[in-house]
Order: C-alpha cells, then structure tokens, then sequence
C-alpha cells in the first residue's frame, strides 16, 4: 500500500490548487506592464481590435479526455473499473471490505481510495487483503481523471482485474467527472434520509446501479424504502437497486452478481 | 469545489488559445442540471484568472436547461 497524493502527482494542470495562476503569472505580467495598458478595459481603443473568438467547448473537456484514454487502456487490459461514490459514512468502505472477502479469491482485485486525508480506509482494504493505493485530494472534492490515471499508473492492475474506486465522500461532485470507469455506483445508507434521490439528482441519474446499505438498521430508523427507491427511478427510470447489509451479509450475494454480470457482458 | 478545478483548466485552455491576446470577456452557457454553480464559476474564475491574461475579464454566463458546461466564446484584442 502506499499513498499518492492528487496534487503532488505531477498532473497539476489537472488538479486543484489554483496552478493555472502560478503556471502564467510569469512572463504575462512582464507583458502587460510593457504594452501600458492599465487597468483591464481603458487601454482598448473602442470597438478598435476586440474580435470574438467562437470556440463552443467543453469546460471537462481536459477532464474527459483524460477518461477516455483511461477507458480505452482499461478496455485494451480487460480490466473493470467502478465508481463508487457516497457521502461519507454510506458505508462505502466497509461494503468493499465484504466484497474483497467474497471475491478475492475468485476475481483479481484492486482498490483505488479517495479521501481529503489520512490512508485510513487504505488500510481497512489492505487488512481485507486487496491491493490498494490511497488517493488524497487535500482540498478537492472529487477524484478526477488525471488522478486516477496515476493511480492506475501506480497500482498498475493485473489484465482481467477488477478496480473499485472509492471516491471522496461526496453526492455531489465526484457525479460530474468522468474518470473512465465501466459504470458509476451510487451508495446511500438508510440512515441518510430516502429523500436523497431527488436533492442530490445529479448523481443518482449519472448511476447505474443504486446500491441501499445498513439494511440491518432499518428496525431502528425511521426510512421509508419503497419511496426512496421510487424517487431514485424517479429521477433514474434505468437505475438497478440493491439492498446490502454488510455486516450481517443481506444482499451480498446479489451484489457480487452484479458485479460477475457486469463482467461478462 | 471543483469549480475551482474547472476555471483553472479554462484559464489554461483560454492562455493556450489567444496566447498574448488580452481578454475581455468570456462567455459560457452553463445548464441547470450540469452540477455546477454559476456563482461558484465566478467567484473562481477571478481566483483563477489573476496574474493571467484573462485578469479582469468580464465573464458572463447564460444559463440553459440543459446540462451544458462549455465555453462558448471569447472578446479579445491583440496588443500592440
């Protein structure tokens, strides 16, 4: 196991820190101050030279092409790759550590951790016995694909794998980056509220499977399964649902048929 | 925050497209359903933009229904 960290990998056009400041302020300043223009605006003559510049392009552009040559190198290795995201505490580790228990003989696996700090969950999946490479964001909220490119580069999965990325504990944002993965995942427990799906639509309708966890405590809380599950098809007409209890082992083994399943197709 | 993320990489994007150029103002159409802020693109892009070619530039930003989160064009003027 060991620890990489989102911003020291090297990618840094991709990633959080405000680079693009520090990558132009040299040499444009110069510039700048060289041609006298002042302050933006009242050194352009008006109407003089201004001219548009269509270029309609996508803002993930950079982003996407990065997971699409993530997607293309996995492809070429047969390796699966799944985006498993959550808020924090869906129990998305804990449901990795089952899954590597039932698995890990049967399928090579490997795990990718997101988190802000510390290579806590990176040695929860190694003590479940999984290779695991621990990602860390610092300030970002989201793994990306620059990150998870390295990550591979890394971790370097063995063809016919299997390599689950855990993404920062967040419904919101890891929703809009593609990192090249064969399906995004979305885990919430029943200890979140059922009315998730629809305040956090973004990520429910980017998902391809739904998976309800700590079913065990459903005697305890007051959740109302029938109506999340309605309003996840609401916003996901498409969406699987699974319901696992980690801990007591409900719903494991239709998760891990999912998984084969994704596998063989 | 990836807001953050996204102005940075159109910060780079715009340097390397219009190179020296001076930019005014940069539009995007950003859709309600795209999972990002407007306020949040602005209040990055100045964050981004400073000590760049792009500082001070005017952004304006249409807001469509869609999932749209493209740069859609730029007002620049060549120095000189």
């Amino acid at each position: 196991m060991c620890t990489t960290c989102g911003c020291g990998t090297g990618h840094h056009g991709a990633t959080f820190h405000g680079h693009a400041h520090g990558h132009h302020h040299d040499g444009r300043h110069d510039h700048d101050h060289a041609h006298a223009h002042g302050p933006r605006g009242d050194g352009t003559p008006p109407n003089g030279r201004r001219r548009t510049v269509l270029l309609e392009r996508d803002l993930l552009a950079k982003n996407d092409r990065i997971a699409a040559e993530n997607r293309r190198a996995l492809a070429a290795a047969g390796v699966s790759m799944f985006n498993i995201i959550g808020g924090p505490g869906a129990g998305k580790t804990a449901l990795l550590e089952a899954t590597i228990g039932r698995l890990r003989r049967e399928l090579m696996l490997a795990v990718l951790e997101g988190d802000q700090a510390t290579d806590r969950d990176a040695q929860r999946i190694q003590r479940a016995g999984c290779r695991v490479l621990q990602i860390n964001t610092d300030s970002g909220c989201h793994l990306d694909a620059a990150m998870i490119a390295e990550g591979l580069r890394i971790i370097a999965p063995r063809p016919s794998s299997v390599v689950f990325v855990e993404n920062v504990g967040n419904l919101v944002c890891p929703a809009l980056f593609d990192i090249g993965e064969r399906a995004k995942i979305v885990v919430m427990s029943v200890t979140e509220g059922e009315d998730k799906p629809l305040k956090y639509a973004h990520v429910w309708s980017a998902s391809e499977l739904f998976v309800l966890t700590k079913i065990d405590l459903l005697p305890h809380v007051s959740f109302d399964e029938d109506r999340c599950v309605r309003w996840a098809r609401e916003v996901n007409p498409e969406i699987e649902v699974l319901r696992v209890s980690a801990l007591r082992g409900d719903g494991m083994d239709q998760w891990c048929n999912w998984i084969r399943r994704q596998l063989a197709t | 925050m990836h807001e953050l993320s996204l102005m940075a990489d159109l910060v780079t994007a715009v340097t390397n497209e219009v190179g020296d150029a001076r930019v005014h103002v940069v539009r995007l159409a950003v859709g309600r359903r795209s999972g990002a802020s407007a306020h949040a693109l602005r209040f990055c892009f100045e964050v981004c933009a400073r000590g760049t070619p792009l500082e001070g530039a005017a952004i304006e930003i249409q807001e469509t229904p869609g999932d749209e989160l493209r740069l859609e064009e730029l007002e620049i003027s060549e120095d000189g």
